[in-house]
């Protein structure tokens, strides 16, 4: 089942189009109702006066207003977009036409084979089942496989073969020297005293006294 | 903060009115020479500094000579303390490479005097700390500092008056800076070099350091002072703070805290940054 891609839907713009034009309708509803009314009745109702039709028709420049800018905002995007059934399509005969074309649900028998296919996942889960439990059977295979053997210290079997040979033993000669090297570069630097704490060296730069104690 | 002086009134108004305070929050720590370089490139891959700033300066500690007791009266803030005084200058000469230690056998760290020659024009800073903040559940030490600054133009006068030759210092009759201190009512106790660099982490100053004293058991060329490290170790000290420009601003000394605990967390697997023990800070003249 392929996803309608609805974001490319200017929806925003032709909703508040369509309220628009709804309550221009509505406007124009009414002021037809009022005129018709008077020439139905020309005796019993008057037609309203003067100051209420400007009010109406000061309405509906307002909201002809809104609509117009409407357009002007949205003039780019609505440009470019078909609303269907076209105004030249004839609605009323081919209603059953529109409907189907319009629809935005499945039809029946799509819904069905959505449905089979559900059914069809479900059987699989079983699959799966059967995965996890090999997987952990694996896992279990291998830590029991460990445990038969035991490992120490942090050479390998070659590392410590090597360490026997002849050139093993000098590297391992080596590497003492080097760190009997860092020791003594040590011991020269501080020359065997012990480092000053940072107190004794405040109080020596503060008060200009360096106590032992 | 109280001075006692018969000096000239126009400099010492001079010097009262250009005394800046800061309150500063810090950590300190040592760092073994051996760990020196790895520090600093540590640094500077924290700060992002491509160079440091070098640190080298010449600090002298004076001492009020008159000990100053007021009368003590009712109502009135008996609480006066003497302190003592540090002054501090640059200390310009290149003395080697602070990556390298520096040896008993073979230490040729000099300083040149600076109370001979003419027209020695330098810029002095004058500090006077208070003691820090005492209290329960400190994360960081926390100081009032003022300092001034002034600058004086050391002139050596050729005089017949006997000359004192106390230590290294040559007290020469008239412009001498010792006869500055001496008239604002100081004495010079002792003297230290500092040298190391410096590191800006946002509002953190980080300085790493040596402190040299006078070597008296070496021959030191002329004009020249010998000097030895104070720790022979070889061991830097570490020192990381801010400065806060007002003591009663709380929430920048919140976040300074903040800031200095997070650098403390940050670099707890290289240096262990704790809070320095206020009573070897105090510098307040004991009675």
């Amino acid at each position: 089942m392929s996803e309608f891609d609805y974001s490319k839907v200017p929806v925003e713009s032709l909703e508040s189009l369509r309220n628009r034009l709804n309550q221009v309708h509505l406007s124009l509803r009414k002021l037809a109702d009022q005129v018709n009314h008077n020439i139905r009745n020309p005796n019993k109702a008057k037609l309203p006066n003067y100051a209420q039709f400007q009010n109406q028709f000061h309405v509906l420049i307002t909201q002809l207003q809104s609509i117009a800018s409407i357009l002007t905002n949205d003039d780019d995007i609505l440009k470019r977009t078909n609303a269907y059934p076209l105004p030249n399509f004839p609605t009323t005969e081919q209603e059953a036409l529109v409907t189907t074309l319009l629809r935005k649900k499945p039809l029946p028998e799509v819904e069905g084979w959505m449905k089979d296919a559900i059914g069809r996942g479900a059987l699989q889960e079983s699959d799966l089942e059967k995965d996890e439990a090999f997987v952990k059977w694996c896992a279990e295979t291998v830590q029991d496989l460990r445990d038969e053997f035991q490992f120490y210290g942090f050479h390998s079997q070659q590392e410590l073969e090597f360490l026997e040979t002849e050139e093993g033993k000098k590297e391992a000669q080596r590497k003492r020297d080097l760190e009997l090297e860092q020791e003594e570069e040590k011991m020269r630097t501080t020359g065997g005293k012990q480092p000053l704490h940072p107190n004794k060296v405040f109080k020596f730069m503060y008060q200009g006294v360096l106590d032992d104690s | 903060m109280f001075l006692t002086l018969t000096f000239p009134l126009t400099k010492f108004i001079n010097l009262l009115l250009r005394t800046f305070m800061v309150h500063q929050l810090s950590l300190v720590s040592t760092v073994e020479h051996g760990y020196y370089v790895q520090t600093v490139a540590t640094l500077k891959a924290l700060t992002g500094l491509q160079s440091t700033q070098n640190i080298a300066t010449y600090n002298l500690v004076t001492k009020p000579h008159d000990v100053f007791k007021p009368k003590v009266e009712a109502g009135k803030v008996n609480q006066i303390e003497q302190y003592y005084m540090k002054c501090i200058t640059t200390w310009d000469e290149d003395t080697g490479d602070i990556e390298k230690p520096i040896l008993k056998d073979s230490n040729t760290v000099e300083a040149s005097r600076l109370f001979v020659g003419d027209n020695n024009k330098r810029i002095w800073t004058l500090q006077i700390s208070d003691i820090p903040v005492a209290g329960k559940n400190q994360t960081c030490s926390a100081q009032t500092i003022y300092d001034s600054t002034l600058v004086h133009h050391h002139t050596k006068v050729v005089d017949k008056v006997e000359k004192e030759n106390l230590d290294q210092f040559e007290f020469v009759r008239n412009d001498s800076f010792l006869q500055f201190l001496s008239d604002l009512g100081y004495d010079v106790i002792n003297q230290f070099w500092l040298k190391g660099v410096r590191f800006f982490h946002g509002d953190i100053v980080i300085e790493i350091f040596k402190v040299f004293i006078r070597d008296d058991e070496r021959q030191s060329s002329d004009n020249a002072i010998a000097l030895k490290l104070l720790d022979e170790s070889n061991t830097f000290q570490f020192k990381a703070y801010i400065n806060v420009p007002k003591a009663t601003d709380v929430d920048a000394i919140n976040q300074g805290t903040k800031e200095l605990l997070k650098l403390q967390d940050f670099l707890k697997n290289l240096v262990k940054l704790e809070i320095p023990d206020r009573i070897h800070m105090d510098s307040r003249v004991s009675k």
